[in-house]
């Protein structure tokens, strides 16, 4: 039957040309968003490897201010905000931290193999304490560290699997650029932009405030003790302001900085979804009409076929049957042109996992789209009366 | 072979009531050639509908070879219909998307275990059979009303079925046409013993069969023997 309804098809296919483009298109469209969905699917799933929940992230610009007071007028600031007993901890860092929407991306590189990993510059040791980040292996930074001749870093667990698989990474050595740098310890995850990002591999440098040969950071993180008055967001800005004087400082929340960025990329998905799912749903409309109609046509084909032996729920199957291999038709034509995604690699940031699933599954909607859709004209088809159904041609 | 016993049928709308058939009373034994004549909306087409369990009758009882349909499932009849009997009608119905081949193996699809092989065999055969051996490859739009007629006997006659029923299977063709396809009829009723029963309104026709029922208004009017039957 299978054989039969796939001649039949074939050679109906001329009429059956604008709903076979209809299922093509539906299967592209339902491609690109399932990619889409998937994609951040997969990305949200991998551990974060931080905790965001009652962290502030304190920005300072000190404009003209000279370097050494900068420095001196920043390690005041830590002081002071460490003696309030509503701070847990305080953390001096790089501005490039979680959802901040700035990132500083680095080839780290062993054995000939590289790597892009996000490098987050810490100046005291509070960090994995504000982030709650947790060892794998190794140890966090010390004091000593900032003026090692090692250049110590700490990784994250992905760039240990990436580098020495099935080993650990302590006290070996990578290559950043020209200079070497000795990974110290293995943290579990650290995803430096955000949940939905596929960036996963991030590192930790650690250097001195008092070393002036380094960079001064400006970006203090903040770990505040559950129940915390939310107007204590004031004393901290005001303690900013009269210690940095002239300082522009800006404090916000990591959860508000985590849902902004979540809006960012979850409002163009859904406007996405939403687009895809009208779109599918006048398909489905138009699938529904197209069906109807062609069983409309198809009365005395019907009567012919129960006389000659098909029984209600043979002209039921074959109808679903029917709509299946034309189904079947429109997204062959759809694979073809999906699997040169991952096959000439359109979209590098996108792993091939990913589209093979997405493929999958809009081929999986489809079906049930088109199944669905032809139901009830099935339904129909099989309660035609075979009798009248003859005397009808 | 066919016994059909105080056969009612009454259309039922909610304004109108009409009765297709009243108290039909027929037999047709194993190998008989029977024509059945009448006026058109005589109720002919309704009782051979009947006889081909496409209709169920608001009362009375349809037979075949033995068994008492009444109480038949769906399912059940189409596996009669399938495996007893034949179908020929006057519009052909031919599926003009399916080569001339695929629209003669189309009863051997509701068949179980008879591969695609077999299939393509049979039809063969049974076009071989009706003259049109070379036309397997054909579309029924690229042929002509008698070829089409004789298409339509070969897909019927491709399950061996013991009965053929044929509504007005001449009544789209010209004379010569429609010689051609009664040849074939009596050929099979003489050659393999098919019962046909074969609806008219061509007297010649039924003058060459062995047995014409008339109905009237739904009613069996006459049923006579054809006695130069043998002559044909």
């Amino acid at each position: 039957m299978i054989r039969h309804l796939f001649k039949l098809m074939w050679n109906r296919k001329r009429g059956n040309f604008l709903m076979i483009v209809e299922i093509f298109f539906s299967f592209l469209v339902l491609f690109g968003v399932s990619t889409l969905l998937l994609y951040f699917y997969t990305n949200a799933s991998k551990p974060l490897g931080f905790k965001y929940d009652n962290v502030w992230v304190l920005q300072t610009y000190s404009n003209d201010m000279p370097d050494a007071e900068r420095r001196e007028r920043t390690a005041q600031l830590l002081k002071q905000l460490r003696s309030y007993p509503q701070i847990e901890h305080a953390a001096l860092a790089g501005p490039n931290g979680p959802y901040t929407r700035s990132s500083s991306n680095t080839e780290l590189a062993h054995d000939g193999m590289e790597r892009t990993a996000n490098v987050i510059t810490v100046q005291d040791n509070a960090f994995k304490d504000v982030m709650g980040i947790e060892m794998v292996d190794g140890r966090w930074f010390n004091d000593q560290d900032a003026f090692s001749n090692r250049q110590p870093i700490v990784v994250t667990k992905d760039v240990e699997e990436a580098f020495f698989p099935g080993e650990s990474a302590v006290g070996k050595t990578v290559m950043r650029g020209d200079t070497e740098r000795t990974i110290i310890g293995v943290i579990t995850a650290f995803k430096p932009t955000g949940e939905m990002d596929d960036l996963t591999s991030s590192y930790f440098e650690r250097t001195a405030l008092e070393d002036t040969a380094s960079r001064a950071m400006g970006t203090i993180y903040i770990k505040i003790k559950p129940g915390t008055n939310p107007q204590f967001e004031e004393e901290v800005l005001e303690t900013a302001a009269n210690i940095g004087t002239g300082w522009t400082t800006d404090l916000q929340q990591m959860p508000d900085l985590r849902r902004s960025y979540l809006k960012q990329i979850l409002i163009p998905m859904i406007i996405f979804a939403i687009v895809c799912a009208f779109l599918i749903l006048n398909v489905a409309l138009g699938l529904f009409g197209v069906l109807w109609h062609n069983i409309n046509k198809r009365h005395s084909e019907i009567g012919l076929r129960r006389a000659l032996g098909a029984s209600a729920s043979s002209v039921y199957k074959q109808f679903i049957g029917e709509i299946m291999v034309l189904a079947t038709f429109g997204l062959v034509i759809g694979c073809f042109f999906a699997v040169q995604f991952p096959l000439l690699g359109i979209i590098q940031e996108v792993p091939t996992e990913t589209f093979i699933q997405a493929i999958l599954t809009s081929v999986f909607l489809i079906y049930t789209l088109v199944i669905l859709c032809a139901l009830y004209p099935s339904k129909q088809a099989a309660a035609i009366h075979p009798a009248i159904a003859l005397h009808e041609d | 072979m066919i016994t059909l016993s105080n056969i009612e049928k009454v259309y039922q709308t909610k304004t109108i009531e009409t009765v297709a058939l009243q108290n039909v009373n027929l037999h047709v034994p194993k190998g008989e050639f029977l024509s059945i004549m009448g006026p058109s909306g005589c109720g002919k087409s309704t009782l051979l509908n009947t006889m081909g369990l496409l209709d169920i009758p608001t009362s009375g009882t349809v037979e075949i070879d033995g068994q008492v349909i009444r109480t038949y499932k769906d399912k059940e009849l189409a596996h009669i219909r399938n495996e007893k009997i034949g179908f020929i009608f006057q519009s052909y119905h031919l599926v003009n998307d399916l080569s001339v081949l695929d629209n003669v193996e189309l009863p051997l699809l509701y068949r179980s275990g008879i591969s695609a092989s077999e299939r393509s065999k049979r039809a063969k055969l049974a076009l071989e059979k009706v003259g049109l051996s070379a036309r397997t490859k054909h579309y029924p739009n690229q042929l002509s009303g008698g070829q089409r007629q004789r298409v339509a006997i070969a897909r019927a006659l491709i399950g061996q079925p013991q009965i053929i029923l044929a509504d007005e299977p001449t009544g789209n063709l010209d004379s010569v046409m429609g010689e051609e396809i009664m040849n074939i009829l009596l050929d099979l009723n003489k050659v393999d013993g098919t019962t046909i029963v074969m609806v008219t309104h061509d007297e010649g026709m039924a003058l060459k069969t062995e047995r014409l029922v008339r109905f009237f208004d739904g009613q069996q009017v006459s049923d006579s023997k054809i006695f130069d039957y043998a002559n044909v």
